[in-house]
Formats: structure tokens, sequence, C-alpha cells
């Protein structure tokens, strides 16, 4: 960026030129008209690109190299959620959709529950006369009497379906398949069914019950969700799980298919007054991955089959309505995130009008710093570390008694008891004392040390007094 | 290229149509997006009517030397060859060190004028300062956008050792003046030399009187000496690790310099030919040959760009050295340091190879601070810290006590006492004829 704009090759000299000028130190300025230019240390832009060209181009390069991936991912993640009818992944369920659309079936995926309603209204509409002609339509499968409106398919697996909008979930019309629906979605749509409990294992499991398009499928692969039949449908266990009952009150006949174990069951239909509900435990039945396996194909086109339109609705954020007082972003003005934009380019430009410098930094040696007391403040400390006090003492000792000895005239091969006699008669202190401090004590604590370097500093000074070397208080 | 602050200003002055505008037609983010157009716009356009920098002619005239402690002024001399004039900031790229009181300086030079820049340099240490580069900002008319380029102008000045201790160079000259004419009796010793001979006045020491003179004459006469002339001095200056110590804020180095430049200043006027050399493991600086006021001069200029190395000093190339520079007797001065027996032992066992044939004196600094710290007893921090100062100068006295028996001569003192001591030192030897 430094050599950016600062060079227009236009401008004036070639700055590569030889400076004729000198620009030593000593010489004296040449006049105005001098020829050439002072060479330069920043490059021109030319030069600037030519020696950075394979970064320039390699920055390049992985910024489009980056943007063409992200939009390629892009393009996938948009329709990639689990049981997708455009997601090719092994847990979508593009598989199944286009089989569908091959024989004749209509299949529009949408978001919201709006879009479900004003589909299911165009597609009931329309589709009634639509569906004798084609009759491939349900594949001849021998789709069921009076199938006029379409097959509308809920997955919801993270719980936005709007279940208090009951006037619209009727509208979505009699034929429903739910996909591993939660116990609010069932409470709303099937409330004759209920949950059992998550299937751990994958197994192949028989039909066993009066379901067409299960009959057919005979046996499907396990997963997801278990459920049963509810409420009033206790004599159903009595029988082989495959039973068909009515409730009275209702009269909602419940229909259980694919047990896979502690009453429970893969599929459960749910019949009322002509509005088929159907709840698919076993999710794996539509997913790329899994569609092939066992009957599950089958059941799969059987159930989403039976129309010749089929509303794929997968509840998205759009259904969750907000409630609660107005959140700060409506209460802001329009202008707010446009200022502070502005403010972050008010930064960026300042920071560039402090941060450039005007040159490069220069650079200098600089000395070593070595404080020379370093090595007494270090043995200090050692010595402090492993509570040396002999050895400290006799340091302070070994220079006291060198220096009293200087004092007094002794000679340098004088030895101790000399020295001791000498201080004694010269201070007046008894000989003993002199010896005790000089040489006999040892300190056994640090406060004995303390005093005992005291005694000895106090020692030295009397003698420095006597000698007339130093009035009292002098340092050594 | 650069930015200035009045750009930052217009940039920040959008804030005022994107609250209007966004305000009263909700056309905020649209304001956001003109306003950094029209922004950008005016920056480009001010960047293309900029002069361009690379046409300014640079050239400076500076002194070669400054000794530390006093100020030097830098001129820069800058044309304006371009077309356009030029509007903007030149900055002389200043070592810190070189202590340039202001580098930066506004400049308006019209299409072919010249300016002259004037830089006050107050060097903060010695050696060699330089200046590679001139940065130059060129703002355009509204003066946004800047274009910036560098250009090469190289200069240095040699900031010399400061000699602060000439100042104890007066009184050393009146002791040694008071040298001459000295009888017998003051100054004793086989170096002196025989001056002149004077008639006797009271006071003089009888047993200076020349009979056979005094016999030649009518009136009693005395013989004169004065000092041994044209001794050689030799002072080695240890630039090795231990030298970069630093002590009273002073690392050891620049008092051995201190120490170095007052002697060769004596000598030189005693009248004694003095050669130097700066050693570690090669030769750092070295000044023969020179006398007079040469002398001086030549050997701050060498010893300034000196500085200590980390590495141990190899004294054991020492003699030979000593013995390139003369083969005479000579007064050998090794500027050093004496600390530990283990840290000096190279030094003593080089010791007796120059005391066979030279007389050598052994110059050392020592910290003030630890003679402090022995008197200071007050707590046990402090015990334990006297007691490591004691043994700090027990060691010294050992290494010194080393290498006087050696048969050197050592001085020690603080970095304000050392340099006259090695001079008052030097004057003793010479009153002693030791030379």
């Amino acid at each position: 960026m430094n050599a950016g704009l600062t060079s227009k090759p236009a401008a004036g000299s070639p700055a590569g030129a030889p400076a004729k000028a000198a620009t030593a130190a000593s010489t004296l300025p040449a006049t105005a008209s001098a020829t050439g230019a002072t060479p330069a240390a920043t490059p021109t832009v030319r030069a600037f690109f030519r020696r950075w060209s394979f970064w320039v181009g390699a920055g390049v390069f992985v910024v489009l190299a980056s943007l063409v991936l992200l939009l390629i991912r892009g393009a996938g993640g948009a329709g990639a959620g689990e049981l997708s009818i455009t997601s090719a992944a092994p847990g979508g369920a593009k598989a199944v959709a286009e089989v569908l659309r091959g024989q004749g079936v209509t299949v529009t995926a949408v978001g919201s529950l709006d879009e479900a309603v004003r589909e299911v209204a165009r597609a009931g509409g329309g589709a009634g006369g639509s569906a004798s002609d084609s009759g491939s339509g349900s594949s001849g499968t021998g789709a069921p009497p009076g199938t006029a409106e379409p097959t509308v398919l809920v997955f919801d697996p993270n719980g936005f379906l709007p279940i208090d909008r009951t006037d619209d979930l009727a509208r979505l019309g009699g034929h429903l398949v739910l996909v591993q629906p939660d116990i609010f979605t069932l409470d709303a749509l099937a409330p004759s069914i209920s949950v059992t409990g998550q299937v751990e294992n994958s197994s192949v499991v028989e039909a066993g019950c009066a379901v067409p398009s299960a009959e057919r499928a005979g046996t499907i692969t396990t997963s997801g969700t278990a459920y049963r039949a509810s409420g009033a449908s206790g004599e159903s266990d009595t029988g082989n799980g495959s039973d068909t009952d009515t409730d009275t009150d209702g009269s909602t006949t419940t229909t259980e298919c694919f047990e896979t174990g502690d009453g429970g069951y893969s599929l459960v239909q749910a019949e009322t007054a002509g509005s088929v509900v159907t709840v698919v435990g076993a999710s794996d039945v539509l997913t790329n991955e899994h569609v092939i396996e066992a009957g599950n194909a089958a059941l799969a086109l059987g159930l989403l089959g039976q129309s010749d339109e089929l509303v794929w609705y997968t509840p998205s954020e759009s259904d969750v309505t907000a409630t609660g007082p107005p959140s700060l972003a409506t209460l802001t003005p329009g202008w707010v995130t446009p200022l502070l934009l502005l403010l972050v380019v008010v930064f960026l430009a300042a920071a560039v009008w402090r941060g450039r410098r005007l040159g490069p930094v220069v650079v200098e040696n600089l000395p070593v710093i070595v404080r020379g007391s370093e090595t007494v403040a270090g043995r200090a400390r050692l010595y402090a570390r492993s509570n040396a006090r002999t050895r400290a003492l006799d340091a302070l000792r070994i220079g006291s008694v060198t220096r009293m000895s200087g004092l007094l005239g002794l000679p340098r091969s004088a030895g101790l008891p000399e020295i001791i006699a000498a201080v004694s008669a010269r201070t007046g202190v008894p000989a003993v004392e002199v010896a005790d401090v000089i040489v006999n004590r040892l300190p056994s604590s640090e406060a004995e040390l303390l005093a005992l370097s005291q005694q000895l500093a106090a020692l030295e000074r009397r003698v420095q007094v006597a000698v007339g070397r130093a009035s009292p208080g002098g340092s050594p | 290229m650069a930015v200035s602050g009045r750009f930052v200003l217009l940039v920040a002055l959008g804030a005022v149509p994107i609250v209007l505008l966004g305000q009263a037609y909700g056309l905020a983010f649209e304001a956001l997006g003109g306003w950094l157009v029209l922004v950008l716009l005016l920056g480009v356009l001010d960047l293309l009517l900029a002069a361009s920098p690379r046409g300014v002619l640079v050239e400076r005239d500076l002194p070669l030397r400054v000794r530390l402690g006093q100020p030097a002024r830098s001129d820069l001399y800058l044309t304006n060859t371009g077309r356009r004039a030029l509007r903007g900031t030149v900055r002389d790229a200043w070592q810190p060190a070189a202590g340039a009181v202001e580098t930066r300086f506004a400049l308006r030079m019209p299409a072919g004028e010249r300016r002259l820049v004037s830089v006050e340099l107050r060097p903060f240490r010695r050696g060699e300062r330089r200046v590679e580069q001139a940065g130059i900002r060129s703002f355009g008319p509204l003066g946004l956008w800047a274009r910036q380029v560098s250009l090469v102008a190289p200069g240095r000045i040699r900031v010399l050792p400061p000699f602060n201790s000439r100042r104890h160079l007066p009184s050393r000259l009146a002791r040694l003046r008071e040298f001459d004419g000295r009888t017998s009796v003051m100054i004793r010793g086989q170096g002196t030399e025989f001056d002149s001979l004077r008639e006797y006045v009271r006071g003089d020491d009888v047993r200076s009187i020349d009979w056979r003179a005094t016999a030649r004459r009518e009136e009693v006469v005395v013989r004169t000496w004065r000092p041994e002339r044209d001794r050689r001095v030799v002072i080695v200056i240890d630039t090795g690790r231990t030298s970069a110590a630093r002590i009273d804020n002073e690392p050891r180095l620049d008092t051995a310099f201190e120490s170095a430049l007052l002697l060769a200043a004596l000598a030189s006027r005693a009248g004694d030919r003095v050669d130097l050399i700066a050693y570690d493991r090669r030769v750092r600086a070295r000044v023969q040959g020179a006398t007079g006021p040469e002398l001086l001069s030549r050997m701050v200029d060498v010893l300034a760009p000196v500085d200590p190395e980390l590495l141990e000093t190899d004294w054991s190339a020492v003699p030979a050295e000593v013995r390139t520079v003369t083969n005479q007797r000579a007064l050998v001065v090794l500027l050093t340091s004496l600390e530990t027996p283990g840290s000096s032992r190279t030094l003593l066992a080089v010791l007796p190879q120059l005391t066979q044939r030279h007389t050598v004196l052994v110059a050392s600094v020592t910290d003030p601070a630890t003679f402090a710290a022995v008197g200071q007893r007050d707590d046990r921090e402090q015990t334990y810290t006297a007691a490591a100062a004691e043994r700090a100068l027990l060691d010294v006295a050992r290494v010194a006590a080393a290498a006087r028996q050696q048969g050197a001569e050592v001085v020690t003192g603080s970095p304000a006492e050392l340099p006259p001591a090695v001079a008052d030192r030097y004057l003793a030897l010479k009153a002693a004829g030791r030379l």
C-alpha cells in the first residue's frame, strides 16, 4: 500500500537514473539547476508490482477461489437441510422427490404455513380435474378413493410449526404425512397418536398391518422415533400389533405398522372421517442414503404418491411470529447503521492518518546495559536464600579486621591475637568482647547475625574515631 | 500514499448527509455510499494533482565531528526539480541517539526553488550517528491525500567522547612543571636527567652542590634536574565484556576513555610519546606515532565508535601487541577491571611477561555503591548485601595484591576519581624516575 499511489511515472525525473549531484555529507550543495534527482528508496508503483507480482497474483487467486467456492457451497447449502428435496446429500430427500416427479407428481417445497396453505388451496382447486387424466400419479398402487386433495408432508425437526394457528393447520387438508413429529405437533394434528421413544437400533421389520402402502412395502428399516396409538386404544396391544381399532367417541381408526419393540411402531395411521394422518417415525425411509434399503422406497412412494400433488412443508423461521415488546432494531432509526459504518470508515482513515510513517523505522544498535552492582546483588540474594549466616559474617569480619589492622598500623602479617589486643588497647573495649565480635561468636539466628554485624560496624567506627580518621558516624 | 487529518474530518462530515437524508427520505445507505464515493474521488483527484516528491533533490551539509554534550547543526538542502509546487512535510530520519530536536518540518516549495531545513542535533551517546533517508510527503492542493517517498540521502556524524576529565589537566600540568628545576633532595632516583647548573641559594640541599663547577667559578653552584623526557607510554584499553558494566551510570569503557585521554594529554605535554590500543580479541582501535595536538584529536576520533564487545578479552596476545608498538622500556597502562580472581586469571597470567620489560600500571574502576553497601547494616537484606559487597571488595583486594606481586602498579577508583588517580600515579612514577 505504501508504494501505492506515491509515484506517477510522468512526474519529472527517472527514479532509477544515477544521481549526478553527489549528496555526500561534506560536499557543498549544488545549484538548483542541477540535473538528476536523489534516488528514492521507495519503489515506484510499477516496480512494486513487478517485485510483488507473484504475491499479488496469488492473493487475487485466493480471493477469487474462495469466492467461487463460497458460491458453490452457498448454492448447495441453500437447500441442504435435512430431508430437503433439493439436497443430494445423504440426509436429503432429493431421490424420493425426483422419483415422484418422474411419476407425474408435482412436488412443491414450501417453508411457511401461509405458503403451504396457499399451495394446498391451489392444488386442491386445480388437481381435482387433472388427477384423473394422468393416472400415473399413484403409480398403479391403487390410489385411495376421493383423494383429489394434495398430500402434505410435514417435517419439522426444529419445532417451528405454529401449532396455535389451528385454522390454518386445518386447511392443510385431510391427507397429512407427519415425519417424526414431536408431541406438540401430534397434539395439534393427530391427538390419537403419541410418542413412545427413540429407536436405538436400526433393524428391518415387517409391516404386519393393513395399511396398503405398508403392506406393499413389506419391510422397512427402522430409525428415528417410535409412536403408538394412544388413549382409548388399550386393547390394541392384545393383538400382534397390527390391529385396527376404532374410537367410539371420535370415530377415529388408528393403524399401527412396523413394530420396533417396546410397544412402539414406526408408522401409525389415524383416519377420522375421511381425513388420514400418517405418522412416519422412521425418517430414514425418505433419505437419499437409506431409501433403497428394504422396502423403504416402496413405502415412501406409496405414502407420498397417493395424490398428484405433494406439498413438502418444512416449517422455517418465518413461521415463528414475534411476540412481546418491539425489539431494539425496530425502534432505531434507519440512519443508525449507515452512521456506524461511516464511523468504522472514519476509524480506519484515522488509523491510516496517525499510523502511516514518514519513511521506514530507523534502526540503531543499542548498547548493552549491565549494571555493575549486579554481581553483588546476586550474591547477596544467594546468601539470603540459603541462610549462609556464617559465610556472610566471615566476609564482614575479614573486611573489618583488615581495615582495622590497617588503621592501627599493624603489619600485613599480624595475627588475630595481635589485632584483638591492639583494638582492645586502642578503644578500651575488653579483649574478650573484641574477640567475641571478631571471631568467636557464631550466629545461630538471623537476629544474631544482624546484632553481630552491627557490633562489628560499631567496633570499626570506634577504632576509626580512636585513630582520629573519622568522625563518629562516618562510613567505613 | 498517506492521508491527512483533514481527510478524516471530511469522511466524518458524512454523518450530516446520512442523518439528514436518512431522517427525511430514508436514504441513509445511499447517502453513505454517495459520500464515500465523493470522498474517494476527491482524494484521488488530490493525489493526482500533488507534486511528485521524487523530483526533489536532497543535499546535506553537516559537520564531521561533534563532542558529546555539544549541539550540532545538520543542514538539508531540498530542491524542487519538478514542475509543480510542492507542499508537504519532510522528515530527516536521524537515528534516535543523534538526538535530533525536531525531525519533521513543513515544506512549501514552488517549482524550481530550493529550501534549507536545519536540524539541530544533540547527541546523547558516543559513536557514529547516521542518517540514511529523508522522507518527503507531498500533499495535493486540497490537502487530503499525499504522495510519499523516502529519498536516499546518507550522512554521518561522529560523536566524540566528551573528555570531561580535562578539567583535571591544568592542576596536573602545574605539578608537572614543579618537577622542573628540582634538586635531588626533592626528587630521588636514577631516572632524573641532569638539567643545568645554577647558583646556590639558601635552602638548596648541600648535597646537590657540584663541587667541580664550584671550583671553576667563584660562587657555589648546584646541579638541577628535570624529569626524564621522551619515554614511551602505551595505553591498552580492554574492550571486552567486563568493560560493558555500568558504574555510576557510565560504562567502564567510557571511564577508561576518560582516563586514557587525560593521561595522553598530560604525557604528551610532559614530552613522552603516547600510543594507544583498544583490544579484546582483536585490535578495535589503534593510535600510533601521533604527537602534540594531533594525538588527542586522533584518539577521540578513533575511540568514538568503539563499543564493548560481549566476549572475554584475550590477554595472552597483549604482550605481542605491545611489542609491535615499542621495543623500549615503556609505561604500559592497562585500563581494565579487576573484579574476581576467576575473571582476572588470564590477565594475572600475562602480567609477568609485561612487567619483565615494562613498568605496568593496572587501572580499574570500582563501584562506589559497593563501598556504600558495606556500611549499611540495618536489616537482614542490607546485612547480606553488606556481606556480599565486602566479599566483592576482598576479591578486588586479592586480585590487586596478586597484580602487585607480579610487579604491577594498581590504581582503583570510582568513575569520577579514576582518571585523575591514573594521572597522579603517572606523575608519581615520573617523579620517581621509573619510566
